[in-house]
């Protein structure tokens, strides 16, 4: 059920108050539960309200909109979708929302630089994303050019289901 | 048992390395764990991939990590090859979090000696941990370190110059470093100090939770205690802090022990045997009641009290006595009334 103070959160916890000798029970979160004094500071560490991601979510609520919302250029994900989840799309996004992320980043981390070991050069050749989409639609031009139509009408099925996926997980 | 999981069972047979309690300071501090999160460059975070991409990203990292030190010989587990109860086993052994289970194309690889674990595709790409036991976060974190400096030479990782590593959310910023100890304070959590020393400890930029039982509710009075921010500080740093905190509450949790045994030792003693004698005579147990009991028991060993069952013994029952590893050790589906009775069954075993 819901919070009976913000009507906004789910309620976690239960309270009997007794006032003038009548006892009434109310369900609260976390969150109005320790606001109201209800919750010792342990039991809030404990309850996990005083993690990063708890802070970096009340953040996000209060950040307010983007207007007109912004999208990462490079996986699609919008600020306000990112503002529901707290989860970023793709390494793109902390460039593409830079503005938005920073103030945000020192508030919950206190820092905005990387103080840590850096990245090591990768010596082995990687895998491009996408990979597969490439060497599919290589192999069906190499086919259309070899009058393979069989083989081309395999080759074009497969490229459909891959961008059938992508679309599914845009959405 | 579910053909899928045939190959859990050995693992779960194993005891698993971070219960050893062989470490340093093993009375008040059962592990220690470090955590990397990466992701790589080329590849969109794993909730924004398309599946086919997820499947490459697993596939790969995969096969490049099985050539790395730690993770050579490891056991590879699908987690969406696998059920439900073995994904719920591997959780109770604390070698995968109960992230975003339908994910599809994620999976675990675990080192032979159960202490380094790498999982692909779960919130981030690549998460990378390594648990020990006992206080040895600098040990912990020296073979994580390893572990990514080669994993690095095989993979393009997302970083950036000022910001660090990059990982899914940006709590996990920079370092990628999460650093935690699993730490048994019954003393002190039945003090008064308790509350002024959580207060401290937040301060200090250190998180504590229950590390059993939901919201507020922490039972075995188990608590874990990890550093709150990951960017702006070196790696060594953030292990250092988690590392006296744990220090200032193992010092703390054993003057607050002293102060039991010479102001109220018969309430203690009686206590500590009272649990195990509920648990040695016990037919249906309870994981909640299993876990109040065996607080007492483990503070009745460091007393010196109790000396069967042996410390590690007990950190091993803290696994062996969950749901899923009894319905792997019983090889048979049980119903919440069997899972009581077998875990008294095997509670009373240890204690003969
Ligand atoms: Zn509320
Ligand atoms: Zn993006």
């Amino acid at each position: 059920m819901l919070c009976q103070s913000c009507h906004k959160k789910q309620a976690t916890l239960s309270y009997t108050e007794i006032k003038a000798g009548q006892a009434r029970h109310r369900m609260l979160c976390e969150e109005c539960a320790l606001s109201q004094g209800l919750l010792s500071p342990m039991e809030a560490a404990i309850s996990g309200l005083s993690d990063l991601l708890t802070q970096l979510m009340m953040e996000l609520t209060d950040s307010g909109p983007a207007r007109p919302d912004i999208s990462c250029s490079r996986c699609g994900l919008s600020w306000s979708q990112f503002q529901k989840t707290g989860r970023l799309g793709c390494p793109g996004c902390y460039r593409d929302f830079s503005e938005k992320l920073e103030p945000l980043v020192m508030r919950i981390q206190h820092s905005d630089r990387h103080l840590g070991k850096p990245a090591k050069k990768a010596a082995v050749q990687l895998p491009v994303a996408g990979g597969q989409a490439v060497i599919l639609k290589r192999q069906l031009n190499a086919a259309v050019e070899k009058e393979q139509f069989e083989l081309a009408a395999t080759l074009r099925d497969r490229l459909k289901v891959l961008e059938s996926e992508q679309v599914r997980s845009r959405d | 048992m579910n053909p899928d999981d045939a190959g859990i069972i050995g693992l779960l047979q194993q005891p698993a390395g971070w219960t050893n309690a062989a470490g340093r300071e093993a009375e008040t501090i059962l592990s220690s764990r470090v955590r990397l999160a990466r992701n790589l460059q080329n590849y969109n975070f794993p909730g924004r991939c398309r599946e086919s991409e997820r499947r490459e990203i697993l596939d790969f990292s995969k096969d490049q990590a099985l050539k790395v030190n730690y993770l050579n010989g490891a056991s590879f587990f699908s987690l969406d090859g696998i059920t439900k109860l073995g994904r719920r086993a591997l959780e109770e052994r604390r070698m995968t979090s109960s992230g975003p289970a339908e994910q599809l194309q994620a999976g675990v690889l675990i080192s032979p000696e159960q202490n380094v674990s790498l999982m692909i595709n779960e919130e981030d790409h690549l998460r990378l941990q390594s648990i020990f036991p006992g206080l040895d976060l600098l040990e912990a974190f020296r073979v994580a370190d390893q572990v990514d400096d080669q994993l690095q030479e095989r993979m393009e990782v997302a970083f950036s110059a000022d910001r660090g590593f990059l990982t899914v959310c940006p709590s996990n910023l920079g370092t990628g470093l999460r650093a935690s100890v699993l730490m048994h304070l019954p003393a002190l959590a039945m003090s008064e100090k308790m509350d002024g020393l959580m207060e401290d400890i937040s301060q200090k930029g250190i998180v504590a939770r229950g590390a059993y039982g939901e919201g507020s509710r922490v039972k075995a009075n188990l608590f874990q205690f990890s550093n709150r921010t990951s960017l702006g500080k070196s790696e060594l740093e953030i292990v250092e802090e988690v590392e006296q905190a744990a220090r200032s509450l193992q010092s703390e949790e054993n003057k607050q022990r002293d102060d039991l045994w010479s102001r109220s030792r018969p309430e203690l003693e009686d206590r500590v045997f009272r649990a195990r004698a509920i648990l040695s005579q016990a037919r249906v147990l309870s994981m909640e009641e299993f876990l109040s009991l065996w607080s007492a028991v483990r503070l009745g060993i460091s007393l010196g009290l109790v000396t069967i069952p042996k410390l590690a013994d007990l950190n091993r029952m803290l696994i062996s006595m969950q749901p899923a590893h009894l319905q792997f050790a019983c090889d048979r589906t049980l119903d919440a009334t069997q899972e009581e009775i077998e875990r008294a069954d095997r509670v009373r075993a240890m204690f003969s």
